[in-house]
């Protein structure tokens, strides 16, 4: 099991790294924030994905959710997003509980399929109902910099943001582990038959996994939004992101920390490669999935993992 | 019309199905390369697309095969999870090197009879439509004589239905497993050359069919040959009813809540006999 010293180093690594980067690389600020958006992203997912062993393509469903949720409260309402955010959690939450009710029943593949459906029904319904979300035109926040709004002109206010909501997704991770709703977790995930016969409210414990993945997906959501001030259907409920947020968790692993250092490498390593050909588009994308071959083959149990035996 | 080609693209998604236990999230991409090929075998050689086909089915027959045998099978002790992932980082790496190859323009084969129909009584029937249709139900016919009529054919349904049994028959698993794979990549590859002259063709066109073709290969029930084909005839007629009512984009969203809907209440497919 994890010692605390490890714990504390992550912790404090992710505390200092926005402030670093700011003062060092300003012009590159913007890579830390996608990768601890990612972290977070991955970290969410691991809770259903990792723990549960229920393979999610439908994360970024939620996410979407949430963006939507916090932004159209915020236009229509004027309600602030800090306050949207906790509605668009609770109502991707609630999705997340009618959809699990359903579709966990369904095993393996099969859940990986009605998952994979899903995103693509909300991506298409609100791509559809134009008079409500402006279809694929995309909703644009106002710029008002105020803090009220959570908004700012400052580039650390979103990477502290991040880093809040990732530090909140990392401590949720750890409180299921350390808790029983944790273990019956894991024992779903080796065989759920077993955790069935043993007592072992399977289906309950599933959903529950499922409700607070989507609810953190759904305030990474509100974050999405305030930090682009913009929104569309196709970079929200897409497919492309929603694999990529199983991908960063399965090349991490699925210990504590994994997802985090998944979504930090993959980033890093995505804007290597475009930083080093940007004239070539889909190159970072071939490579990406070669490593990530590479990566399931040689060490199916993720890099974290790898690092922890090996170094 | 299209319910045909439909048939076609899912029925190797179907017999993937059946003998790996996993969805193959590649096949879209397998459909794209299809299509790629088609679009360059005609503007080389001027020939009519339709005979493409054996090209492209050649093409992804050998890829499929190295896939499934140098990587899949790595990792086939351990699970579905490796596996499913593997194959969607095959799609990522196909749809991305088509990119870089071709760019992501919107590409049309050039063939002389794409805007000809013609009459049967009061029905008029678009060409291009009625070849793939006639196309489709030959291959239905040659698929069905391949797996119930020969020995590489039935040793593909024997293992689909219980690997341990057809290994102690004699059956050698691993290339059965193999060709099913590349079977199935090969069908993929066929409809993209059928629908070639029919759509535009793109890096992620595959994107645009692979959900498509997991709710046609459930509603048939996975694993399924033939419900594959009833799946996507019934595909195709709820596509086109349903856009007389709503638009196209609700009709799809529709179809894939449909596609939920039986995963939950009937996931043996429609037709399908009930597994444990």
């Amino acid at each position: 099991m994890l010692r605390l010293g490890e714990n504390a180093y992550w912790a404090m690594g992710l505390v200092l790294l926005p402030a670093a980067a700011y003062v060092a690389v300003p012009e590159y600020f913007s890579v830390v924030i996608l990768m601890y958006y990612y972290a977070a992203l991955g970290s969410a997912w691991n809770i259903l994905g990792g723990r549960t062993g229920q393979l999610s393509f439908g994360n970024s469903a939620f996410l979407a959710v949430g963006a939507y949720t916090s932004t159209l409260l915020f236009l229509d309402y004027h309600v602030s997003p800090w306050v949207g955010m906790w509605v668009g959690g609770a109502l991707a939450a609630v999705t997340s509980l009618l959809l699990g009710l359903t579709s966990l029943r369904l095993k393996g593949p099969f859940f990986v399929m009605s998952s994979f459906a899903f995103v693509q029904v909300v991506q298409l319904l609100l791509a559809h109902f134009t008079n409500i979300t402006n279809g694929n035109v995309g909703l644009v926040l106002p710029l008002t910099d105020s803090l009220a709004d959570m908004e700012s002109g400052n580039p650390l206010f979103y990477g502290y943001l991040i880093a809040g909501i990732l530090l909140l997704a990392v401590s949720v991770n750890y409180a299921i582990s350390k808790s029983k709703t944790g273990y019956f977790l894991s024992a779903i995930r080796e065989d759920e038959d077993a955790a069935k016969a043993l007592g072992v409210n399977t289906a309950r414990y599933k959903a529950l996994a499922f409700v607070t993945s989507a609810f953190l997906t759904a305030l990474i959501g509100t974050f999405y939004a305030q930090y682009l001030l913009f929104i569309t259907p196709t970079a929200t409920a897409s497919i492309p992101l929603s694999i990529q947020i199983a991908i960063i968790a399965i090349v991490g692993g699925r210990e504590l920390w994994a997802p985090v250092l998944g979504g930090i490498m993959l980033e890093g390593f995505a804007f290597l490669v475009e930083t080093l050909f940007p004239a070539i588009p889909g190159l970072n994308f071939a490579v990406y999935a070669v490593l990530l071959m590479a990566v399931i083959i040689l060490s199916p149990s993720g890099v974290y993992k790898y690092v922890r035996e090996h170094i | 019309m299209l319910g045909g080609v439909y048939g076609v693209m899912s029925v190797g998604l179907t017999l993937i199905f059946g003998v790996l236990r996993i969805p193959n999230f590649a096949h879209g991409e397998f459909l794209m390369l299809g299509m790629y090929v088609t679009y360059w075998f005609v503007v080389f050689t001027h020939l009519n697309p339709v005979f493409s086909i054996a090209v492209s089915a050649a093409v992804l027959f050998v890829l499929g095969y190295f896939f499934q045998s140098q990587l899949l099978s790595r990792v086939s002790r351990q699970g579905e999870v490796p596996q499913i992932f593997l194959t969607v980082a095959l799609s990522i790496f196909l749809s991305n090197a088509a990119e870089i190859l071709w760019g992501s323009n919107y590409r049309i084969v050039p063939v002389s009879y794409t805007s000809t129909t013609f009459h049967i009584g009061l029905v008029s029937v678009y060409a291009p439509n009625a070849i793939i249709f006639a196309f489709s139900l030959f291959l239905a016919g040659l698929l069905w004589f391949l797996l119930n009529k020969t020995h590489t054919g039935l040793a593909i349904q024997a293992t689909a239905q219980d690997p341990e049994a057809a290994q102690l028959m004699g059956t050698d698993i691993k290339k059965v497993t193999a060709v099913s794979f590349a079977l199935g990549a090969a069908l993929a590859a066929v409809a993209g050359s059928l629908l070639a002259p029919l759509y535009p063709i793109f890096p992620t066109v595959g994107s645009y069919f692979i959900l498509l073709m997991f709710t046609i290969v459930v509603l048939g029930g996975l694993g399924d040959v033939k419900g594959a084909f009833v799946g996507g005839t019934l595909i195709s007629v709820v596509l086109s009813v349903s856009s007389i009512f709503v638009t196209e984009d609700l009709g799809f969203a529709l179809v894939f809540i449909m596609f939920i809907l039986i995963l939950v209440l009937a996931p043996q497919g429609l037709f399908g006999k009930t597994v444990k």
